[in-house]
């Protein structure tokens, strides 16, 4: 009859000790589930570098795009200061944001080896910018230095104008060629001839035909834009 | 030979007791190791597509088309349609001015939960030709 009861007591203590068991385990659990919520992992300095590059890329196409439009309406303007002002504010913007994110992050420039010139023909317009940029980020691990030719030409001329018929065929050559890759972009523009919309046909060209108003002179006025504002523009007479 | 016998299930409890401390020391270093990995690989996959999403977008030139027309609605359907269905995302858009960044737009697109992995990716642009000051996209991913 005690035999019974000291089992009964043994099994009892056995429950209780693995009910005690699986309850510690769910705390331990639930405790490690709640302590790791805030995992931390480390950026992708490498993302961070190309986004830094390819933005300060743009910038100084914005830059470009200011400079032309001025250019273009007659605005008398220190190309320089205008240029400075637009870098330096986008580099505290930077330093600013990454410098809180954990980075050291250093660009410069030198404000001498900054140039920008402009070609303006009849049916040629073409303006272009040229800066040398340092882009330097580190952390803990790693550290990415490069110097950047950031040399950026906007192009535009007419190719080809030609009377076939009732029609006038014009050819218009934009290009926008981006920093030291020499990387053409060209997907984003739009392209007027007199008005109408030009067709891309690849390489940079565009095209349309216009409808003669019979025989005499012509006069073929071309514009272009790019999101970052690009407007130039050119003329040609047949 | 009851005395023995209770000596015995002493032993045995015993046994028990600092064999289930030992298996439950085991279990709990082994599942935290392998949770911490586990939500560590989460959350760089959240953060790659992240990464990746607003990558798309910038080298395409929608991010800077939609945030600078502030055109929300179409920002969030491009998201969208970059991350697989099974991510939800919230995004805010701030604007860099006098030295600060300040918030323009958000939380757009879902609503975060207050408890489980979100994970952050930034993006900064550097501006537009009608408005030249920089902006700011931090997009919040979660499963």
């Amino acid at each position: 009859m005690l035999t019974v009861k000291k089992k009964a007591q043994f099994y009892t203590m056995a429950v209780a000790i693995i009910a005690i068991a699986l309850i510690t385990t769910s705390i331990i659990i639930v405790g490690i589930r709640n302590s790791v919520q805030n995992v931390e992992i480390s950026e992708d300095i490498y993302f961070v570098f190309d986004n830094i590059k390819r933005e300060t890329l743009e910038r100084i196409e914005l830059v470009l795009a200011n400079l032309t439009q001025m250019n273009k309406t007659g605005v008398t303007f220190d190309y320089l200061e205008i240029t400075r002002s637009y870098l330096d504010l986008w580099i505290s913007c930077l330093k600013n944001e990454y410098e809180s994110r954990g980075f050291k992050i250093s660009l410069n420039y030198d404000p001498s080896q900054i140039s920008y010139f402009t070609y303006w023909n009849k049916s040629i317009s073409m303006s272009a910018l040229k800066i040398i940029i340092s882009i330097q980020i580190e952390n803990e691990d790693v550290k990415i230095k490069q110097t950047v030719n950031a040399t950026h030409v906007f192009k535009l001329y007419i190719n080809k104008i030609e009377r076939i018929g009732s029609t006038i065929s014009v050819e218009v050559n934009f290009t926008k060629i981006v920093g030291n890759s020499n990387e053409t972009s060209i997907d984003y523009a739009v392209v007027y001839v007199n008005g109408t919309r030009a067709n891309y046909v690849g390489g940079g060209v565009y095209r349309t035909e216009l409808v003669s108003l019979g025989p005499g002179s012509i006069t073929i006025y071309v514009a272009a834009s790019a999101p970052s504002g690009t407007f130039v523009e050119a003329c040609s007479t047949q | 030979m009851l005395l023995l016998n209770r000596k015995k299930a002493q032993y045995y409890t015993i046994d028990f007791i600092v064999a289930s401390i030992i298996i439950l020391g085991v279990l709990s270093l082994v599942y935290s190791q392998y949770y911490i990995s586990y939500e560590q690989d989460q959350a760089i996959y959240l953060s790659n597509l992240g990464n990746r999403c607003l990558n798309v977008l910038a080298e395409s030139g929608k991010l800077s088309q939609t945030v600078y027309n502030e055109d929300w609605e179409t920002l969030s359907k491009l998201i969208d349609l970059t991350l697989p269905s099974n991510v939800y995302f919230s995004f805010y858009v701030y604007k860099w001015e006098n030295g600060n960044w300040v918030q323009i737009a958000g939380p757009l697109g879902e609503n975060m939960p207050s408890s489980g992995e979100i994970v952050k990716t930034t993006y900064i642009l550097s501006g537009n030709y009608t408005d030249p000051s920089p902006r700011k996209i931090e997009l919040y991913l979660w499963e």
